[in-house]
């Protein structure tokens, strides 16, 4: 129960870098942070106490596994966030070339 | 499992050095110790598939984020206005942790993941409150 | 200048021996997708972490050489293809995605499992054709301020 609570206090964190920090990049960092602490939390929930990784192999038996589900699905999400992160540093690039500055307090003329 | 819990203080800690520091190149690194951190975690919880994805998924954002922003500009970066905005933002996240507190109660312990309405003698009563 | 050149003389050295090591590590990861972990996209991302290391080290000319930026859309293109192709060639035995090899082999060879190792070579291509093309334009390209676009 603390290892949860413990994950959701590292969501937080990134939380906070999102709302409050002024540069771009950290904001990025941000999003890292937070989508690591999501995954992280959905495969504690599907851990069994004394089990073993889920590969098949000749020389154990198929008992006592942990629950691989989630394992599926996590999986697909750190593609997901790969892709968002790399999406976003492109944006960040471009504002970098139009407006010579990542603070986003002074990208504020209306320009096309 | 004392190595999960002092895996989770070490990725607290490294998180709020990324974003609290300055220096652009020194919050890259502590992103770095997080991912390498988060890696360790999987394998210790019997998910070898996404310690090796996560790991060179990690190498690949740490590259792309030096190499694309930090030869672009001067590394260094500034905080702004103070009392009000961060008092709403801590207010925001005390709200957010006593939601998560209580709604966390209700998952079954750790390491035992039968959820207790899949099993059939509670059943009826689940039907009965809903 | 200096800079186009890439990294000193002990980078260049130490990447001499170990990027062919590390192409082949990312194919292995990539052919026992079925038996051991990895599957298709972690041996992609190796193999495209190998270009890159060979990018970083020697500057843009000597990686360029190897997979220049037309040959990286064709290979990302054909791994689509090839993805689409096998899922309907599949749906001449009956139904998409369907095991249409005749010879199942035994389990926990290196030949056996159907169709899945086929599936991983078709994605591990696109994946690795891709994150070197995003690469090169995030690293290389350089916008001019009135719109147009130069190389640098």
């Amino acid at each position: 129960m603390a290892l949860y609570f413990l994950c959701i206090a590292l969501f937080t964190i990134g939380l906070y870098g999102i709302l409050r920090k002024r540069n771009i990049i950290k904001i990025v960092i941000g999003m890292m942070i937070a989508e690591y602490a999501v995954n992280l939390l959905f495969v504690l929930i599907g851990y069994r106490y004394e089990g073993r990784s889920p590969i098949f192999s000749p020389d154990e038996a198929i008992l006592n596994m942990v629950d691989p589900l989630p394992q599926a699905l996590v999986l697909t999400s750190i593609v997901i966030g790969l892709a968002v992160t790399a999406m976003t540093v492109a944006i960040a690039i471009r504002i970098y070339e139009k407006y010579g500055t990542f603070d986003i307090t002074k990208i504020n003329r209306l320009r096309g | 499992m004392v190595i999960m819990y002092v895996l989770l203080v070490m990725m607290i800690i490294a998180a709020i050095a990324a974003i609290e520091m300055e220096d652009l190149i020194s919050s890259v690194i502590a992103v770095g110790a997080v991912g390498l951190a988060l890696s360790i975690a999987f394998l210790v919880l019997k998910a070898p598939d996404l310690a090796i994805t996560q790991l060179v998924v990690e190498i690949l954002c740490l590259i792309i984020l030096i190499r694309a922003t930090l030869k672009r500009d001067l590394p260094f970066s500034i905080s702004g206005r103070w009392v009000f905005n961060t008092s709403v933002a801590v207010l925001f996240v005390i709200v957010f942790l006593i939601f998560a507190y209580n709604s966390l109660k209700e998952l079954p312990a750790f390491g035992y993941p039968i959820m207790p309405m899949t099993r059939w003698a509670r059943r009826p009563y689940y039907l009965r409150q809903s | 200048m200096n800079k186009e050149q890439g990294m000193t003389l002990i980078v260049k050295t130490i990447t001499r021996l170990t990027v062919g090591f590390i192409l082949l590590y990312g194919i292995y990861i990539l052919m026992h997708g079925h038996i051991s972990p990895g599957g298709g996209f972690a041996g992609g991302v190796i193999i495209a972490l190998s270009f890159i290391h060979l990018m970083l080290a020697f500057g843009k000319e000597t990686a360029l050489s190897k997979l220049s930026k037309p040959a990286a859309a064709i290979f990302e293109s054909f791994g689509a293809l090839a993805f689409l192709a096998i899922a309907t060639l599949g749906f001449m035995g009956g139904y998409f995605f369907f095991n249409f090899f005749t010879d199942k082999g035994e389990p926990f060879k290196l030949f056996s499992a159907g169709i899945i190792p086929l599936c991983n070579i078709a994605i591990s291509v696109k994946v690795g054709a891709g994150l070197f093309s995003i690469f090169i334009i995030l690293v290389l390209l350089k916008f001019k301020t009135n719109g147009d676009k130069e190389g640098k």
